[in-house]
């Protein structure tokens, strides 16, 4: 065994254990609370003894004293470690290193930046040592440029689910666990329409996923699965029956045998039976029926290899279900099932100079819609397989200037955004359920498809977003390609005719 | 964001995944890579590996402690890096300090037959950190997964840094002890 090899064995620790060991604890307070009552054991006895022969009078008075003395000094002590506990608690929770700082440095980096002064050099120190990704020219760096940098570490809120009329919100709390350090304590679900509460239903030490909530005409499907801190627990999955009033009417474990269960959709066949499809111990896809007590009436299943199921929707008389592992770059297969479960086709949806990645996909009018991203194929893909020819162009021009000019050359962002722009293509792709083979449906230059809905009005909905804007950084090996889209939707009929093209106003960022 | 809603956003495949998690925590998997690589350029592009390595690996993983699964994907890449960017000559920094402190669990014999497969050893030292009392488990994690200094071990738990190296000190005996009773060594 080599010093290595144990390095890496330190290095397959549980989470659990890490998880603890950023919780801080002062365990040198801990250490005088054990070894001060000694030394205070005699001090007392010695004092009591002395306080044994003195009056009454003067025994209250220096007891008085010593109370007073001792409280506001255990006050100041107190606070001070109060203080510098969140001080530290901080600086992790940020990522802060407190590398060469004082314990009095911390406090005062933790205040000028809690009190969003960034006046002190420390915490332009501390924050250019630790925030990433940003560069600053000047030596010394104004306070709003450090607020500027700083001001990245604000969250963003995430959009709630949604499906039909309604708009549900999936949240969870947390609590000290045990462990020593936070653990769920509950998920909550609220089911909203024209911004009223209309139920909340909770599930203890359950872990629902955010689009872990799906309508149907019996109520409404809820699943997600058991809370695990370590990596070392089971898997269960959860499936659950929520009543329109927000009562939990029943909630069922999926036991088919697995050590990790997961839940990837859940749709209504119509007929007051639900399909669940399921992934168990990575390999095997999982495909049971329930009727509307939670009683299973059949289940099937099949080992695929390691994909996830990225969509999952009704097609005929059968389901169509999307399979993805992105390592692979497998982002366009799909396999259609039978009622059952069982598998009657897989492909891999592929054009001749093209691949495509569907995003999602929807049953509408009796057909499956699928939205999708195509890009031309790429001549070295290393691991980029939809942005290999970009990146190429570019580093072929930054050599090329090098050589002719002795300097790099940045690319200007309109002509990257072009360059992006004419390498994606929305589309949306239309599968019939006689063949199953999907087909172009429509198309829109320069975007990537996104979401697909039934509006209230019946119509189908596809977003697509228009790349309007794109910047590269040679500073990153991985991500070095982003930029912001402008969020179009096309509204088509039940015929399958564009209705309507409309600009929603909307930006969204994207990265590759 | 809450880490759940995150890795949410990967399984949704969400572009909004890794902007999410590097507001979150770029500044702490910057700082997990750090202790590991000296060049701030390598570290920033092993960073950004992290990112990418979360985001093939999420799904089909959901973790349910999304902080520490990141800090060991970016402790693996990192000590990746290292190695092969000190293939050749000895390293500095904190990582070989650490390494050559692990070295003293081991056997002298520099040549030591490698009886059981790499998992039987993270087995063992996994039931070993386990077992720890909690002060000695976490000042053992600081310094030898997170590879902290003893100053910033004896920041972080209010202990002198004189006692953190006793602690590590006699973890790293312990350490040696079990692991010859388990044979490995």
């Amino acid at each position: 065994m080599t010093k290595e090899e144990l390095y890496r064995a330190i290095g397959t620790t549980e989470e659990d254990l890490l998880e603890r060991s950023e919780t801080r604890n002062e365990y040198g307070e801990t250490e005088r609370e054990t070894a001060e009552p000694r030394w205070e054991d005699a001090a007392i006895q010695r004092a009591r003894g002395r306080a044994r022969r003195m009056p009454s009078v003067w025994r209250i008075a220096i007891a008085a004293c010593l109370v007073f003395v001792l409280g506001v000094g255990g006050a100041v002590y107190a606070n001070d470690v109060r203080e510098y506990r969140t001080a530290m608690a901080f600086f992790d929770e940020n990522g802060l290193s407190t590398e060469g700082l004082s314990r009095a440095d911390i406090k005062s980096v933790y205040r000028d930046i809690t009190t969003a002064r960034f006046t002190n050099e420390k915490t332009a120190e501390v924050i250019l040592n630790t925030v990433p990704g940003l560069e600053i020219a000047q030596k010394e760096p104004t306070p709003d440029e450090i607020e500027a940098i700083w001001n990245r570490n604000i969250w963003a809120v995430p959009l709630p689910a949604s499906a039909g009329g309604m708009t549900y919100r999936v949240e969870q709390t947390e609590r000290m666990g045990d462990q020593g350090f936070t653990v769920l304590d509950k998920s909550i679900v609220t089911c909203i329409k024209d911004g009223e509460e209309v139920w909340t239903a909770e599930y203890p030490d359950l872990l629902v996923f955010s689009d872990g909530v799906v309508p149907t005409a019996d109520g409404t499907a809820v699943y997600g699965q058991s809370y695990r801190w370590s990596s070392q627990q089971p898997v269960i999955a959860y499936l659950s029956r929520v009543g329109d009033d927000g009562t939990v009417l029943w909630t069922k474990r999926l036991d088919h045998g697995f050590e990790q269960e997961t839940i990837y959709g859940v749709v209504d066949n119509g007929d007051g039976t639900w399909a669940v499809i399921s992934r168990g111990d990575v390999r095997t896809l999982c495909l049971s029926q329930y009727d509307i007590d939670g009683k299973e009436l059949s289940v099937r299943k099949t080992e695929t290899g390691i994909y996830g199921i990225w969509n999952f929707t009704r097609f005929g008389d059968g389901y169509l279900a999307q399979l993805g592992n992105s390592s692979t770059g497998t982002t366009a297969r799909i396999v259609k099932l039978d009622r059952e479960g069982n598998i009657l086709d897989d492909f891999s949806y592929e054009g001749d100079d093209c691949f495509y990645t569907i995003t999602d996909m929807i049953e509408y009018g009796g057909r499956v819609y699928l939205s999708t991203h195509a890009v031309p194929k790429q001549t070295d893909e290393g691991g980029r397989h939809e942005i290999a020819n970009v990146l190429d162009y570019v580093m072929e021009r930054m050599e090329e200037s090098r050589n002719e000019n002795g300097s790099g050359y940045d690319v200007p962002n309109d002509e990257l955004t072009r360059l992006v722009r004419d390498n994606y293509t929305a589309v949306l792709l239309l599968v019939e359920p006689e063949d199953g083979e999907p087909e172009t449906f429509y198309a829109v230059k320069g975007s990537l498809g996104a979401d697909l809905n039934v509006n209230d009005g019946g119509e189908l909905v596809w977003d697509v977003q228009s790349v309007t804007s794109t910047f590269f950084s040679p500073m990153t090996s991985s991500f070095t390609i982003g930029g912001m889209c402008e969020v179009y939707r096309y509204a088509f009929d039940a015929r399958g005719r564009l209705v309507r093209e409309q600009d929603t106003g909307e930006t969204v960022p994207y990265r590759r | 964001m809450e880490d759940h809603a995150i890795v949410e956003l990967y399984w949704q495949r969400s572009e909004r995944a890794v902007p999410e998690t590097v507001q979150k925590y770029g500044a702490y998997c910057l700082a997990v890579v750090k202790r590991i690589l000296q060049n701030k350029e390598n570290a920033d592009e092993c960073v950004n590996d992290v990112w990418l390595s979360a985001w093939n690996a999420i799904p089909p993983e959901r973790p349910a402690l999304l902080r520490p699964y990141l800090a060991k994907i970016a402790r693996n890449l990192a000590f990746d890096r290292y190695r092969s960017e000190n293939a050749e000559k000895r390293g500095g920094g904190e990582t070989a300090l650490v390494l050559d402190e692990l070295a003293e669990c081991l056997a002298d014999r520099a040549d030591t037959e490698k009886a059981f497969e790499a998992a039987e050893l993270g087995r063992v030292v996994r039931a070993f950190i386990r077992e720890l009392p909690e002060r000695e488990g976490n000042v053992f994690l600081r310094r030898y997964f997170f590879n902290e200094s003893a100053a910033e071990i004896a920041r972080r738990y209010g202990l002198s840094e004189a006692n953190v190296r006793v602690l590590l000190s006699r973890t790293r005996r312990k350490l040696k002890a079990r692991l010859t009773e388990e044979e490995l060594i």
